[in-house]
C-alpha cells in the first residue's frame, strides 16, 4: 500500500496505466546500486530517487572537485572537497526523505563488490574507467545481476542493458580491456556538460522500465547518441565469447584482470606518507595532469608535462635522475611511466600511489 | 558497392572525419572489414573498436551481400 504522502508525491505516476499503484509499489520495493556518482551518476540518482525507488546505493570513493560542477548537478560549491557518495546522499534525502540511501565511500573494488551486489537487484554502471567497468560487468555475470550501462566521450554517449535474462554483456561488444594508450577520460578529453545529463537520463529510464516491466529494455542493443547532430543509432549485439563467462563462473573474479593496466610490472610505487618523509630524495618530480587541473602542485618544484602531450615533451625529462611521477589518482602517472620505460633506460621511476587525490585527503592529518 | 562509413568517438577524432564513403567489391568473396580498415588506417591497429554492418555488430562482409552502412565503434571511458 501507499501512504497518503506517497500517493500525492507519485500522483503523476499513478495516473499512468503502465505504472499505477502496482508499479509504484514495485519501485518502492526495488533496490538499485549506482556505481559512480559523477556526470552520469548524478542524473541517474536524481531521477531514481524522485521516482520513489525504495533503496538506493551510491558507491564512489572520490571527492567533489571544482571541475565537476559543470556537469555533476547534485553538487554545489559547498560540496568541494567532500565525499561524493555522502554529498549526493544529503542532496537526495532533501529531495525525497522516504528513500533509503546507503553510501559506500570506499567505492567498489574486487574486495567489496560481492557484498555490495548482494544487497541490490539492479546495478547501474556510471563509472569513468575500464578496470571498474570490466569488474562490474564480470561480477554481474557471476552473481546474476542485470547491469544498466552507460559511458560518454566528449559529445557522444552509449547506453545498454547487460546480462539481463542471460543476455549479452559488455564483453560481447569489447571482449578485452582497451590498452592504456587507447584510454582517455573526461579529465583529459573534455565533455559537454549537458551530455552526461542526457545519457544518464536515458540510463535512468532503462532502470525504471526494467523495474516496472514496461517497454523494451536495451538488452541486446547498444544505443549511441551524438549531441552535436542529434543522431541516435541502435546497434544489435549478439551473445559471444561464452568461454569468458564459463571461466568467470568456474574460477571467480581474478584480481589481476581488474588492475590498472601496466605494460611493465616492475614499477616502483611510493606511498604519500613515505614521500613526505623525505621529498628531497627525488631529484625530479613530474606532474602529468592536464594544465587546467587543480590543485596547483608547483610548490613541489614539478616539471609539468600533461599525459596528452607526453611523448612530444619526453626530451625534457632527465633519465639519470631519481624521478617521481604523479597525477590525480595514480592511473595516468602509471601510463606515463609505461611510456618512459619503453623509451629508454629510465630505471629510477616511482609512481605516487593514490596521486594528488590522496595527498589532499591526507595532508591535513599528517 | 558504395557504402557509408561512420566513425565514432576517439576513432573519429584520430582519423579527422566522422563519415565518408568506401567502395567494396564483394561480388566474388567475403571481406574481413577489420583487416580492411586496419590496412587502410594503420593507427586503428592500436585502438580498440567494434565494427557494425547495417547496425549489427560483426566484422565480415559476406560475398554478394548488399549493405548500406558500416560503423566503427570504439569503447567510451567517461562517466
Amino acid at each position: 500500500m501507499l501512504s497518503q504522502i506517497e500517493q500525492d508525491t507519485y500522483s503523476r505516476h499513478l495516473l499512468l496505466d503502465e505504472i499505477g499503484v502496482e508499479g509504484q509499489i514495485k519501485l518502492k520495493h526495488a533496490r538499485v546500486l549506482v556505481i559512480g556518482a559523477g556526470g552520469l551518476g548524478c542524473p541517474v540518482l536524481q531521477y531514481l530517487c524522485a521516482a520513489g525507488v525504495g533503496t538506493i546505493g551510491i558507491s564512489d570513493h572520490d571527492v567533489v572537485e571544482t571541475s565537476n560542477l559543470q556537469r555533476q548537478i547534485l553538487f554545489g560549491t559547498s560540496s568541494i572537497g567532500k565525499s561524493k557518495a555522502l554529498e549526493a546522499k544529503k542532496r537526495l534525502l532533501e529531495m525525497n526523505p522516504s528513500v533509503e540511501i546507503n553510501s559506500y565511500t570506499d567505492g567498489t573494488t574486487i574486495h567489496s563488490i560481492e557484498t555490495q551486489l548482494s544487497k541490490y537487484d539492479w546495478i547501474v554502471d556510471c563509472t569513468d574507467n575500464y578496470q571498474t567497468r570490466y569488474l562490474i560487468n564480470d561480477a554481474c555475470v557471476l552473481y546474476n545481476k542485470t547491469l544498466i550501462y552507460a559511458a560518454i566521450y566528449k559529445f557522444e554517449g552509449q547506453v545498454s542493458v547487460f546480462n539481463h535474462n542471460q543476455g549479452p554483456t559488455y564483453r560481447c561488444i569489447y571482449p578485452e580491456r582497451p590498452s592504456a594508450s587507447a584510454t582517455t577520460n573526461c579529465s583529459e578529453s573534455g565533455v559537454l556538460g549537458v551530455l552526461p545529463g542526457m545519457i544518464g537520463t536515458l540510463q535512468a529510464n532503462e532502470v525504471l522500465k526494467l523495474i516496472l516491466e514496461i517497454g523494451s529494455p536495451l538488452s541486446g542493443k547498444l544505443l549511441l547518441f551524438n549531441a552535436l547532430n542529434n543522431k541516435s543509432n541502435v546497434f544489435t549485439i549478439s551473445k559471444t565469447n561464452p568461454e569468458i563467462y564459463e571461466h568467470i563462473k568456474i574460477n571467480g573474479l581474478n584480481a589481476e584482470a581488474y588492475k590498472i593496466h601496466c605494460k611493465t610490472m616492475n614499477t616502483k610505487r611510493i606511498t604519500l606518507v613515505d614521500f613526505l618523509k623525505n621529498p628531497s630524495s627525488f631529484e625530479q618530480i613530474i606532474d602529468v595532469r592536464e594544465y587546467h587541473e587543480t590543485p596547483d602542485m608547483s610548490d613541489l618544484s614539478t616539471l609539468h608535462i600533461p599525459l596528452s602531450d607526453f611523448e612530444s615533451q619526453i626530451h625534457k625529462i632527465n633519465p639519470t635522475k631519481k624521478t617521481l611521477v604523479f597525477c590525480q589518482k595514480g592511473i595516468r602517472s602509471q601510463m606515463a611511466i609505461d611510456v618512459l620505460q619503453q623509451n629508454g633506460s629510465f630505471n629510477a621511476l616511482y609512481n605516487l600511489s593514490g596521486g594528488v587525490y590522496l595527498y589532499q585527503k591526507q595532508k591535513s592529518t599528517l | 558497392m558504395i557504402v557509408d562509413v561512420h566513425y565514432f568517438g576517439m576513432i573519429s577524432d584520430r582519423l579527422g572525419r566522422s563519415t565518408e564513403q568506401h567502395t567494396f567489391d564483394n561480388s566474388s568473396k567475403e571481406i574481413n572489414l577489420r583487416s580492411y580498415f586496419e590496412h587502410r588506417f594503420p593507427e586503428l591497429k592500436e585502438m580498440s573498436f567494434k565494427i557494425a554492418i547495417n547496425q549489427e555488430l560483426r566484422d565480415v562482409l559476406y560475398s554478394k551481400e548488399s549493405i548500406h552502412e558500416i560503423a566503427l565503434l570504439p569503447p567510451f571511458a567517461g562517466g
